[in-house]
């Protein structure tokens, strides 16, 4: 019994961290040697090599970038520890900005990388930073803040604005992987990383942005506006201002025998009226539905057209449609090409009610 | 062996616990690349099977498989029965400790060598089940019980990240491939098995097998649940191509602001799981090698389990690469046969000879 206390005892020891280059337990590392990154942004660089830029936590006092460049994102990953002081952790990495040229080479590698590392998550929201590099993106919004408190600001509004929608890494490999395209979120290399619609990935390679118009129409296909305002025109000629609180969309096939002809994409949309008549009679209330019906309806064909011209099924239209009509699932899902077919979109709005201070 | 009885539930729930390490590994991974957006009704598919096994089991090998070979097939084919479930539960004893040790070498962040890892495992193994069998079923029942909390919590937080997307439609067009996804199940379910080896020490119920019956339901509910649940998170395609599918589904969830990071705790729990497998293994090893040896006492053939396990598990497997090749065709496809297959023969040869 002693000595089996004893053989425990000494084995103990290696547990005490003191002996920590034994090559048997795994290093120890204290939180205050560590320097937590927030942001991660991947670009292309010379020889079909990557250039990393990373940023650390908004709690810190100034926000500290490091960049390394090489072959590989693991190579290059490899360099940043050796830039900094501390032992960079991407255990906790919210963001990761892909930029545009690295986009247009192939985002694979990147969101492989994702899905391997033992530290990153697949949870991490993806972005594109359009007509720049990720590292000119971080850089930039380091200069006042830092690129992770941007990119955290622009997701929790983007209800709001109605033509930018958070989407992570799992989603697009999700997408990537079911329908052959996907969208990611786009921001501009400025200091406050501005939205600017969406980059429309095929075959795992950015093709197109989605801006203006076809990105608002996006957002309706997804239901993902909470206080977009349209301004239409009253009868009276009048300004009206209506706030769109919901939208919800659904797919239908258009057949031809056993053939696809075309899709159907159809949005119930629901709105306020912010400003205009506070009392608007149902002729009035009838015009001004039947013109933001017509306005999102553009919206949504110019989100569509895009995905005709680029033969992208970015939307998820065939799966969509699949559900609606299961019978018809190996017509509808044996095909990722949207060549051929007829998109169509139209919408249906309800106003419900107006805005009085005294509610 | 009057002092080493166990009951059926005690039985049950150790098995229970043990399949949840190898059903990580395989769900839904392999059901995904087969079936697609189909691949979490494989589980559902292959419960007739399970359901049919377990009452072969239940009403056929009341006295343990080792005693029940020896019985049917007479002591020298009874015996070589024995060795060859010997040496079939000591290759999965070995490919199970390096997939668990590789693991946790994986989870540590560190590409030190997986000795320790492995020795600690096998060790631990030893310890549990050379004590008698009414300890490591007693361990077994902690285990249950905790794994249990550790699903519950995981899959109940993974469920609001399903999407339907990912689990819809499922068509009549798609029933042949759920059904090809059910060999990898039926694989899993063949470790079974080693399970029924144990039945010797189980105290004879009244209701034992409803009480299997309704253990096997559960269990293909579970494990619906949990491919579902996976697969609604990632999809067939990204799901397919994971090691892990329900790690990475657990590295997703925790409470905002408050306790994110709840894979480590889930990650951590798993162990015992693992545990519970490797112990089943040994327990039914050394079960399945007194009788083959005619040992006197079961906890004789412990340590040479164990021992012929670690060399295993050092130089059977060159590398992970060889070690996945091994886990995702050997081991499924003898499970069918060790599991499923040899059982049935065994109770057919059982009631075509007239044997009680």
């Amino acid at each position: 019994m002693k000595k089996t206390v004893l053989v425990l005892l000494l084995l103990m020891l290696l547990l005490t961290g003191c002996r920590r280059y034994a090559g048997i337990l795994p290093y120890a590392r204290e939180i205050e040697d560590m320097e937590l990154i927030r942001t991660l942004g991947v670009d292309g660089a010379e020889g079909a090599g990557v250039a990393i830029t990373a940023s650390g936590d908004r709690a810190q006092e100034e926000t500290q970038v490091v960049s390394g460049q090489a072959g590989t994102i693991s190579a290059a990953v490899l360099e940043l520890q050796g830039e900094g002081s501390s032992y960079l952790y991407f255990g906790h990495v919210t963001q990761l900005l892909l930029g545009e040229e690295l986009a247009r080479r192939g985002v694979m590698p990147s969101l492989n990388y994702v899905l391997r590392d033992v530290e990153m998550r697949l949870e991490t929201a993806l972005y594109l930073v359009r007509g720049g590099t990720a590292g000119q993106a971080i850089e930039k919004a380091a200069a006042d803040g830092s690129a992770t408190d941007r990119l955290e600001a622009l997701a929790d509004d983007a209800g709001l604005t109605a033509n930018s929608m958070p989407r992570t890494v799992k989603d697009v490999l999700a997408e990537l992987d079911r329908q052959g395209a996907s969208f990611v979120p786009a921001v501009l290399a400025d200091g406050g990383l501005t939205a600017a619609g969406y980059g429309i990935l095929k075959d795992g390679a950015l093709v197109g942005w989605a801006e203006g118009d076809a990105a608002l129409g996006v957002n309706l296909i997804f239901g993902k506006v909470d206080a977009d305002v349209v301004e239409v025109q009253a009868p009276d000629g009048a300004k009206a201002a209506l706030r769109v609180v919901g939208a919800a969309a659904s797919v239908g096939p258009v057949w031809d025998g056993d053939r696809l002809t075309g899709l159907k994409v159809h949005c119930e949309v629901d709105a306020n009226l912010a400003e205009g008549s506070a009392m608007p009679d149902e002729a009035t209330l009838s015009a001004l539905e039947e013109e933001l019906a017509r306005v999102e309806a553009e919206r949504m064909e110019a989100a569509l057209a895009l995905s005709r011209t680029l033969d992208a099924d970015y939307l998820g239209l065939r799966a969509s449609a699949a559900f609606r009509t299961p019978w018809r699932k190996t017509a509808l899902l044996g095909s990722f090409s949207m060549a051929g077919l007829k998109l169509e979109a139209s919408a249906r709005a309800v106003i419900q009610r107006s805005y009085h201070a005294d509610g | 062996m009057p002092d080493d009885r166990i009951s059926l539930r005690q039985l049950l729930t150790l098995t229970f616990a043990a399949l949840l390490s190898p059903a990580i590994q395989v769900l839904p991974g392999l059901t995904a690349r087969r079936a697609g957006v189909g691949g979490w009704l494989a589980t559902l598919a292959a419960l007739p099977v399970l359901l049919g096994l377990c009452w072969v089991l239940c009403r056929l090998f009341r006295s343990g498989l080792p005693e029940t070979a020896v019985e049917t097939l007479g002591p020298a084919a009874g015996r070589g029965l024995c060795l060859l479930y010997l040496v079939w539960g000591v290759w999965l004893l070995a490919a199970n400790t390096r997939q668990v040790a590789l693991r946790f070498l994986t989870i540590s962040y560190r590409n030190s060598p997986m000795l320790l890892f492995l020795l600690a495992l096998l060790g631990v193994t030893f310890w549990l089940v050379r004590k008698p069998v009414r300890a490591l079923a007693r361990a077994g029942e902690v285990f249950f019980l905790t794994l249990t909390v550790g699903l519950v919590l995981s899959l109940g937080l993974g469920a609001f990240q399903v999407d339907l997307v990912n689990l819809l439609p499922v068509w009549v067009e798609d029933l042949s491939a759920i059904g090809w996804a059910t060999l990898p199940v039926l694989g899993l379910l063949g470790y079974v098995v080693f399970a029924a080896c144990l039945g010797g020490n189980v105290v004879p119920e009244q209701e034992g097998g409803r009480r299997v019956l309704r253990w096997a339901a559960g269990l293909c509910l579970t494990l619906t649940a949990l491919q579902t649940v996976c697969l609604g998170n990632f999809g067939p395609g990204l799901a397919g191509r994971m090691d892990t599918p329900f790690f990475m589904m657990v590295k997703g969830i925790g409470f905002e602001g408050t306790f994110q990071r709840i894979e480590s705790v889930i990650i951590a729990l798993w162990v015992l799981s693992d545990l519970a497998l490797l112990s089943l293994l040994a327990c039914a090893c050394s079960q399945l090698a007194r009788t083959a040896f005619a040992l006197k006492e079961r906890r004789h053939a412990v340590l040479p389990v164990v021992l012929a396990a670690a060399a295993g598990a050092i130089w059977l497997f060159p590398d992970a690469f060889a070690l996945d090749r091994a886990l995702e065709g050997p081991v499924l496809w003898g499970g069918i046969g060790m599991g499923l297959g040899i059982p049935l023969l065994l109770a057919l040869v059982k009631v075509c000879t007239g044997k009680k």
